[in-house]
């Protein structure tokens, strides 16, 4: 009987704490990926300084910025949702937010064909600008299997009110994917 | 009484996020949203007319990049200080 309240406690104690740890694991997880991103960002302005070529796609990229930033208040919106029980709302919100990653992951892919001919990998802000813009494409890419999981699983009834962490985490890792593009950006193409 | 609460308790949990009700959400999503859209032009007009727009576009990378940090990712909550 004892041993019953113990193991009764300890999954209590676990209850009440996983959804902290979670939140502090993807927190650390964030910090560790904007050192990642951090060191690129560091080495374009090493190798090429503020130089960028002249025949950048600016229109392009400022039309990718903007279907990001699309993105990321229909991901709001599908955190909110769930989190207040809207369920057909957060599903619609998220489907407007993968619509959006995938249109930005084919503007990258029409910019890179451009990009290969102007300035390809080889040359010093190419290597930038692939190494950059690549890793940035694949955490997008990532954002959004993990957005079309949490829609998935919530398409079937999973999560809620009071288990809506799955979704915030997911969302928050599409906004820090967002909040990596607005330092890439002006790095890339602006400065 | 303690059907009341608890209907007062699941009313709270489904109609506020992070403590604040929906609306209010938002419409702080719907300001951000507006604010990072115009930090955005205005870069890219600075980027297209200053000939090294380096410094002059640092404030509004910055300011962006707090926006999302502080409405979007609740970075505050994370510390333990308020909660957006």
């Amino acid at each position: 009987m004892a041993t019953v309240t113990v193991e009764a406690a300890h999954s209590r104690a676990e209850l009440l704490h996983q959804p902290r740890s979670n939140k502090l694991g993807l927190w650390i997880f964030m910090a560790s990926e904007t050192f990642l991103f951090s060191a690129l960002i560091s080495a374009r302005f090493i190798t090429s300084g503020v130089q960028k070529p002249e025949d950048l796609n600016q229109a392009l990229a400022f039309g990718l910025t903007c279907v990001l930033l699309v993105s990321s208040i229909s991901a709001y919106l599908a955190e909110a949702f769930i989190a207040t029980g809207h369920r057909r709302a957060f599903l619609a919100s998220t489907r407007i937010t993968i619509v959006f990653g995938l249109i930005f992951i084919g503007g990258v892919m029409f910019e890179w064909r451009e990009a290969l001919e102007n300035f390809p990998p080889g040359t010093i802000y190419g290597t930038a600008f692939f190494s950059l813009i690549g890793l940035h494409a694949f955490h997008v890419l990532t954002g959004v299997l993990a957005l079309a999981v949490v829609l998935n699983l919530g398409a079937i009834g999973h999560f809620g009110p009071a288990n809506s962490w799955p979704v915030e985490g997911a969302v928050k890792y599409w906004h820090f994917v967002d909040l990596m593009w607005v330092i890439i950006y002006p790095t890339l193409y602006l400065f | 009484m303690a059907d009341t609460s608890e209907r007062q308790a699941f009313h709270e949990l489904t109609t506020e996020v992070h403590g604040r009700p929906l609306g209010q959400r938002l419409k702080i999503g719907a300001l951000v949203m507006v604010a990072l859209a115009v930090l955005t032009v205005i870069e890219y007009v600075i980027a297209v007319e200053v000939e090294h727009p380096l410094l002059p576009l640092l404030p509004f990378a910055a300011l962006k990049f707090v926006l999302i940090l502080e409405y979007f990712m609740h970075f505050t909550a994370v510390l333990g200080r308020g909660d957006h």
